[in-house]
């Protein structure tokens, strides 16, 4: 009876069990913490995203800068504003328009694995155009579209892809689309 | 109470990463069939005027593609028909130019299960490659490609009936296009 009048008295906490806090017992905390992080150009990130060709179809826009691109390319466009796709059509281009010949080079986007482990690409759209946008390897005799066959790419590993433009369905003018581009560590 | 910031920060890795996902944008002009990247239009002679048979059988949609009609003729001077002779040959010369106003060579063809060579009744053609006719004793062509530089027009595209098509095979459908760089899928 005295033991328990004098548990009492010091502390109402002081039970056996739960509540024992122990030894650093707080109400709350705000640690602050610092982060580093920094935004790269795309053909300088860890998914590095580089024009390939002449700026025809392609720029890099703002700084840092990421990759925008046009069909028809931006020169004629300027020169022939009524120009472009055909509707009902599928089109595949798959190098920027100055690139001719035999020394041409090929594909339009260098996407580049410059992480740490080996990842899949591919592209995905969502529009309300019915404009339908794909990828695929240039190096690709059937021209498979990422999507459907994402490209695998190791540590430093690039695939250089042409762009494939459906416009089935399709109303004339000019269409301002979003390619997402998503590259996905494998599980090993 | 006192800052608790802890000195060292919490420093990004050597570069691995789980996922990324990079919205970039594209901007497409998508035109009428005249002013598309490979043009089709009503052909026209050298003094830019529209070919009766383009006027009378080519359409243009809403959506400015275009269409080929033979079901009905309305004739300027009142008389009018309703369809193509049985157990003829008709010719339609001058319906449709083609350019390529594309930054490459290409090759056009015409992929449709209504050319005879492909399973159908008709022959399609354009006048510079009549030269180069390749028959096979039907009358036919099956050489149906035609090279066309920058800038180029296949011209004065035209379609042809044989006689002797069966009847009940003459129906609509559609004619496919395809020009394919030079060279093709040889990289």
């Amino acid at each position: 009876m005295k033991r328990r009048r004098f548990l009492a008295g010091v502390s109402g906490l002081a039970s056996t069990g739960g509540l024992a806090l122990g030894t650093g017992a707080f109400t709350s905390v705000s640690a602050e913490r610092n982060l580093e992080v920094r935004t790269a150009a795309d053909d300088e990130a860890l998914l590095s995203l580089r024009q390939l060709g002449s700026g025809e179809r392609s720029e890099s826009d703002g700084t840092p800068g990421t990759v925008e691109f046009s069909f028809p390319g931006d020169e004629r466009r300027l020169s022939n504003p009524s120009l472009g796709l055909g509707t009902d059509s599928v089109y595949e281009f798959d190098r920027d328009a100055e690139e001719t010949g035999q020394s041409a080079t090929e594909g339009l986007l260098r996407i580049q694995n410059n992480g740490t482990q080996p990842v899949e690409v591919y592209a995905e759209q969502q529009t309300d155009s019915d404009l339908e946008i794909e990828l695929y390897d240039v190096t690709d005799a059937d021209k498979t579209a990422l999507r459907d066959n994402p490209a695998v790419l190791n540590v430093g590993e690039h695939v250089d892809v042409g762009f494939r433009i459906r416009t089935t369905g399709t109303n004339l003018g000019t269409h301002d689309e979003t390619l997402t581009i998503v590259a996905e560590a494998t599980n090993d | 109470m006192g800052s608790l910031a802890a000195g060292s920060a919490a420093a990004m890795g050597t570069g691995a990463f789980t996922s990324v996902s990079a919205d970039r944008t594209l901007s497409i002009n998508v035109a009428g069939d005249a002013s598309a990247l490979l043009s089709i239009s009503k052909a026209k002679d050298t003094d830019g005027n529209v070919y009766p048979n383009a006027e009378e059988y080519v359409e243009v949609s809403e959506n400015e593609e275009v269409s080929l009609d033979f079901t009905q003729v309305d004739d300027t001077d009142g008389a009018s028909a309703s369809g193509i002779n049985r157990d003829a040959k008709t010719i339609f010369d001058n319906l449709l130019d083609i350019t390529n106003n594309g930054t490459q060579e290409v090759v056009l063809s015409v992929e449709s299960d209504l050319i005879a060579s492909q399973g159908g009744y008709l022959g399609i053609y354009a006048e510079n490659t009549q030269e180069d006719e390749d028959t096979d004793g039907t009358g036919l062509s099956t050489n149906q490609t035609t090279t066309l530089g920058v800038g180029d027009t296949a011209a004065n595209i035209g379609i042809y009936i044989p006689k002797g098509s069966n009847f009940d095979d003459i129906s609509g459908g559609t004619l496919t296009f395809v020009a394919e760089k030079s060279g093709g899928n040889q990289d």
